[in-house]
């Protein structure tokens, strides 16, 4: 019945479409807005630097939305993301596997991970700064993809190629800043996402979607 | 020749109640350079240890009282283009009760609870890539009291697991309130895959539909081993 249908074996794939505003809460189960730690109680956990990603996801009218499911995907404190690619990685760290999620509230969100390592280059890929990878599914849109970067890189951050693809005054709309440095707890980037409008954050694709 | 893309899809304004004119992005979509490719599919293995029983939302849960209207059944294949399953991945679904409402907090429609019903359920897909859930069959509901619109009785899916992700609708034929639902009209051409297809019944006089659910596009990333 589909026009693909004459001209490919594929199978056409479903239509991505919002998720409206009643995805269950109870969907959320287990803390994965805090990938520092497995389980409660442990005394063991991930390597590397402990951060708090504090994030506003705004519409228009620079309000925040709420009931946003957010999800992160970043690599390990030594560059390593989880993936098939990787498997048996020397670097790979047991206790970080680098997937979180999330839903918004009415006030900012706080994603606790551990800062991400650059990513080395490889296989013809470039290397890359250190960054997070934030999707967002909301009422009114389908998914919604970018990267988040960290302020406190800048010479990584220079040299990155998804940074160096944007006009300069949308990569700064990419990169989280440091606001605190306490001795003893996580340090703290803000950023603030903005769906559409002012100060619109840059979304990515590709081309199979 | 070489094609020269240099800026992606431009997001249609989407269909739901005011929301859609303050979120979708006014600009394109940024094409990922190739060299910047590997990290933006995540691939999932953290998922939900499931109780039994989650796939079954006719019930709170085994053993408690069935839910008020149309037991149905809907069952299918998680499949990539290639027609290859999707194993081991997380299927969830949720919809409306028997009168078009959610038990979700927010849902402001001040049709009837049903103390039986939560509406929202967990699976597996086995290694053939298929899922099974029960439901009740979802009331369709004035979403727009204001336009006098109504959302046709439909259920929300959410796949999650290695590098697949897509979050999806299923509808009913033969729904009256499809033809003015936007969210349904802007699918377009891909509308008759958001069919579930009515194949008979089951034991119970239960309505059995079948649905595959096929995941393309973005996030194909792993799918080649």
């Amino acid at each position: 019945m589909s026009e693909a249908s004459v001209t490919t074996n594929r199978l056409a794939p479903l239509a991505e479409d919002t998720v409206g505003p009643y995805y269950p809460y109870s969907f959320i189960d287990g803390d994965r807005s805090d990938l520092t730690r497995l389980h409660y109680g442990l005394s063991v956990g991930p390597q590397g630097q402990q951060i708090i990603l504090r994030g506003r996801l705004l519409d228009s009218d620079g309000a925040i939305v709420d009931d946003a499911l957010v999800e992160f995907w970043q690599a390990n404190a030594a560059g390593i993301l989880r993936t098939p690619d990787n498997d048996g990685h020397p670097l790979l760290d047991p206790f970080f596997d680098g997937f979180g999620r999330l839903i918004t509230t009415t006030e900012p969100f706080a994603f606790r991970t551990i800062k991400p390592g650059a990513l080395p280059a490889e296989g013809g890929m470039a290397a890359r700064a250190p960054h997070i990878t934030v999707t967002m599914f909301s009422d009114g849109i389908t998914r919604l993809v970018t990267q988040i970067f960290f302020d406190d890189e800048p010479e990584a951050n220079a040299q990155d190629p998804l940074l160096a693809s944007l006009p300069g005054e949308l990569r700064e709309r990419l990169i989280a800043r440091r606001i605190e440095t306490p001795a003893d707890g996580p340090a703290v980037y803000e950023i603030a996402i903005v769906m559409r409008g002012p100060g619109e954050t840059p979304f990515f694709d590709d081309l199979s979607s | 020749m070489s094609l020269i893309i240099d800026r992606g899809r431009l997001m249609l304004p989407g269909p739901t109640d005011g929301a859609a004119e303050r979120r979708v992005p006014s600009e394109r979509l940024h094409l990922i350079p190739e060299a910047a490719r590997r990290s933006f599919v995540p691939w999932i293995t953290d998922l939900p240890g499931l109780k039994l029983g989650e796939n079954d939302l006719t019930r709170i849960a085994p053993g408690r009282p069935q839910a008020e209207g149309e037991v149905i059944e809907i069952s299918g294949h998680v499949l990539d283009e290639f027609g290859r399953p999707v194993r081991n991945t997380l299927v969830e679904i949720w919809n409306a009760n028997k009168w078009g409402r959610y038990t979700h907090v927010k849902d402001p429609v001040r049709e009837r609870l049903d103390p039986n019903f939560l509406g929202f359920g967990r699976t597996m897909t086995d290694e053939a890539g298929r899922y099974r859930f029960r439901t009740i069959m979802p009331g369709s509901y004035l979403a727009r009291p204001d336009i006098d619109r109504w959302r046709p009785a439909h259920v929300h899916v959410s796949i999650r697991g290695g590098s697949a992700r897509l979050i999806a609708q299923m509808y009913f034929a033969g729904d009256p309130h499809l033809a003015r639902d936007p969210m349904f009209i802007l699918l377009g051409e891909a509308q008759p895959r958001h069919f579930g297809n009515l194949t008979g019944q089951g034991p119970s006089g239960e309505a059995l539909y079948n649905w595959d659910i096929v995941i393309g596009g973005r996030n194909t990333a792993y799918f080649e081993s």
